[in-house]
């Protein structure tokens, strides 16, 4: 799942989300919150929250100063024996894996997990040339195989059940596969050993760059980060730009978030630090700095803390709306209040503007952000920019609604209009209204009613405060609306 | 875009006018609150004990060695439990006077060299190793890639031990990273390799050791 091209419908996509993917989108949410509060309980609310201001500050200060530690993180790179190329695009950068693998004569490639290699569509690009590409993270394996994507950044199969998956490896495997987790994954570790051994080039993401030595860090539970990196003869990481920290010091702070916030663990079981080539280890290593729209995202002054994200997936596990609807809603690689942001960051709102609308403000999300983005804000600067423009785009909302809201803003800016308004609405509702409720409404207020009654207008407000200080006496109510 | 200028140059530009607030200063250090004190280690036997707690919530094994006759003791335990029929080790200095190559000869058990093609111990049962370093925090050993002890010996094996002198204790992350930050390569492992990736079970072993073993050896 590239970055999309055509408008997200996000009210659609929604709709014809299965229960079944709901329910373990829940389930899986429910347990990765609970565990992560433990960890965080342990830790220490108050060290925590130091933990999170120094997280900030550190990804706000690698952003603002990001050309000098992107030079500094290449020097050294350069300097241990790696090499740095650099992508405007998705194309420039497929360009460059495609032409490495072409000079290496690779015919299979292993793939640790790596939500950039998602953006920009690489597998498909090397496939196109012939070239087998093996997903090794297991959950990243289960949705290759099915043909699908990712639902999660951090769980990419949460929404298949075992019973599924053992069906679909019975199929695609050709192995009699119980519905057992635990023989679902010793299936996998058989398919993909063989893989490792023999692909021409192992291609990771990278979780951080470290200017201060040119190292890239990568996390993983399972193994296959480490494999990836170490096992065939290239190396290639590709990575955005924005994921540079400036010092070790930074490193420690963001991987104690980090697994934290991820599943509740206190660290993750590997963590590879890999500065160019070593002896014993692959023959070249190639990182690709990949920019794609993140100089843009960091021109604005709002959006731009949407760049510090780690890819926890907290905000997703959290969000209310990501629950009730799963990550395919959201119509691309990032999903939940992350990808309500870096979507339309990314492709513009004329394509993903719906996206922060999908959003109930409830600021769950950034309570729990380890790196403190102020979520909320920056949906709201979106919905701003889709339906008034701003310096960055023009305004992407059709003119019949622009004129409604103009009515609407008339009427709510007039005490006299609003107060003839709640007049009326309380004679027209009457052929609408069944007992206490408006069960259906007409378009385009049908939306709310589609989903839920409306509560039916009942007496006057300012009538009832009227009475209500008379006989209460006068409190301290005079000067409300 | 202007196309006669390269990818880094268009792209480092775009940056440059991005945050050019901040981009004709001096590369100011870190704000203060960017640092983050790291954590007071406790008493020795305090860290001993953490570190055996830690490594059994992950569950991995661990237990305290004294000595030569505990050693070849517990390795006879292992190779026993764990069915081992060819181990590699590291060669590192610690594991000499221990006589590791005679205790698993005596036991049947067939050494695998550790180097330099590390790809032969993708069938070897037992990879053994060495911490540079260990955070009884979070139960995590710290091993520095090296010629004798490669990356492939912690990861590919099915089983990995660990051996920790408790001088290797450190007492966060910090200290950990200013010992190897010169490094090429080195990896932090804590536990044995996991996914909870199938309806969030916790499944052990995906594609490196399934279990993991920590013997701390006074």
């Amino acid at each position: 799942m590239t970055l999309p091209v055509s408008k997200i419908d996000f009210r659609e996509n929604s709709r014809s989300a299965s229960p079944a993917i709901v329910k373990a989108t829940q389930n899986s949410t429910r347990t990765a919150l609970k565990k992560r509060a433990e960890v965080v309980d342990e830790f220490g609310e108050e060290r925590w929250q130091e933990l999170r201001r120094a997280g900030h500050e550190v990804r706000l200060h690698a952003l603002t100063h990001l050309n000098r530690y992107l030079a500094k993180v290449e020097q050294n790179i350069v300097a241990a024996g790696g090499k740095v190329h650099w992508a405007r695009d998705a194309e420039e950068a497929k360009g460059i894996v495609l032409g490495l693998a072409s000079r290496h004569g690779v015919k299979s490639i292993v793939k640790a997990k790596s939500m950039v290699s998602e953006e920009i569509g690489l597998n498909e690009a090397l496939e196109a040339k012939g070239i087998r590409v093996f997903e090794t993270d297991l959950g990243e394996f289960i949705v290759q195989l099915a043909g699908q994507h990712p639902s999660h950044i951090t769980a990419p199969a949460l929404h298949m059940t075992k019973e599924e998956i053992a069906e679909l490896f019975r199929e695609k495997l050709k192995i009699d596969a119980r519905p057992v987790p635990e023989e679902l994954t010793e299936h996998a570790r058989l398919a993909l050993r063989k893989e490792f051994l023999n692909a021409g080039m192992g291609i990771s993401g990278g979780n951080f760059l470290i200017a201060e030595t040119g190292t890239l860090v990568i996390v993983t539970n399972e193994g296959n980060g480490r494999m990836s990196t170490t096992l065939p003869p290239v190396h290639v990481a590709v990575v955005g730009i924005e994921k540079v920290i400036p010092d070790w010091e930074s490193a420690a702070v963001l991987l104690k978030l980090l697994a934290r916030s991820v599943s509740g663990s206190k660290i993750t079981a590997y963590n590879t630090f890999i500065t160019g080539i070593r002896e014993g280890g692959p023959k070249e290593f190639h990182l690709v700095l990949l920019d794609n729209g993140r100089s843009r995202i960091l021109a604005d002054e709002v959006a731009r803390e949407a760049l510090m994200c780690i890819r926890c997936g907290a905000c997703m596990n959290t969000c209310p709306v990501y629950n009730q609807v799963g990550g395919y809603a959201y119509g691309a690689v990032y999903q939940g209040p992350i990808g309500s942001m870096l979507t339309p960051l990314m492709m513009g709102t004329a394509i993903a503007g719906g996206l922060p609308f999908a959003s109930t403000l409830c600021g769950a999300c950034a309570e729990l952000c380890p790196v403190m983005i102020p979520i909320p804000e920056i949906l709201l600067h979106l919905r701003k920019r889709f339906v008034e423009g701003d310096a960055f785009e023009r305004p992407s909302v059709p003119g019949g609604l622009k004129g409604m809201a103009a009515i609407g803003r008339r009427i709510l800016g007039s005490p006299a209009l609003y107060r003839l308004g709640a007049r009326l609405a309380r004679i027209f509702q009457a052929p609408l209204r069944r007992g206490d409720w408006l069960p259906a409404l007409p378009p385009p207020l049908n939306r709310w009613t589609l989903a839920r009654p409306f509560p039916a207008f009942k007496g006057d407000f300012r009538r009832w405060w009227k009475g209500h200080t008379a006989t209460a006496g006068s409190k301290e109510g005079k000067t409300h609306e | 875009m202007s196309s006669h200028l390269s990818a880094r140059e268009t792209i480092l530009g775009d940056i440059r006018r991005a945050v050019a607030a901040y981009a004709l200063s001096p590369l100011e250090p870190l704000p203060a609150k960017a640092q983050f004190a790291p954590r007071k280690e406790g008493s020795p036997e305090e860290e001993m004990e953490r570190m055996l707690r830690e490594v059994r919530r992950l569950n991995g094994q661990a237990q305290r060695i004294g000595g030569r006759d505990e050693f070849a003791a517990a390795m006879t335990g292992l190779v026993r439990n764990e069915a081992v029929r060819t181990a590699a080790f590291s060669d590192h200095p610690l594991l000499e006077p221990y006589g590791v190559a005679e205790i698993l000869k005596d036991l049947g058990v067939r050494l695998l060299p550790p180097g330099p093609d590390g790809r032969r111990l993708a069938e070897c049962d037992l990879g053994m190793t060495v911490a540079d370093a260990a955070i009884p925090e979070t139960g995590t050993v710290l091993l520095r890639t090296t010629k004798g002890q490669a990356d492939h010996l912690s990861i590919l094996p099915r089983i990995h031990l660990a051996l920790v002198c408790p001088a290797a204790f450190l007492p966060d992350l910090h200290q950990a990273f200013a010992l190897a930050k010169g490094d090429r390569h080195f990896v932090l492992v804590s536990g044995s390799s996991r996914t909870a990736d199938i309806e969030k079970v916790l499944t052990l072993g995906v594609h490196g050791p399934k279990s993991f073993h920590v013997w701390i050896c006074d």
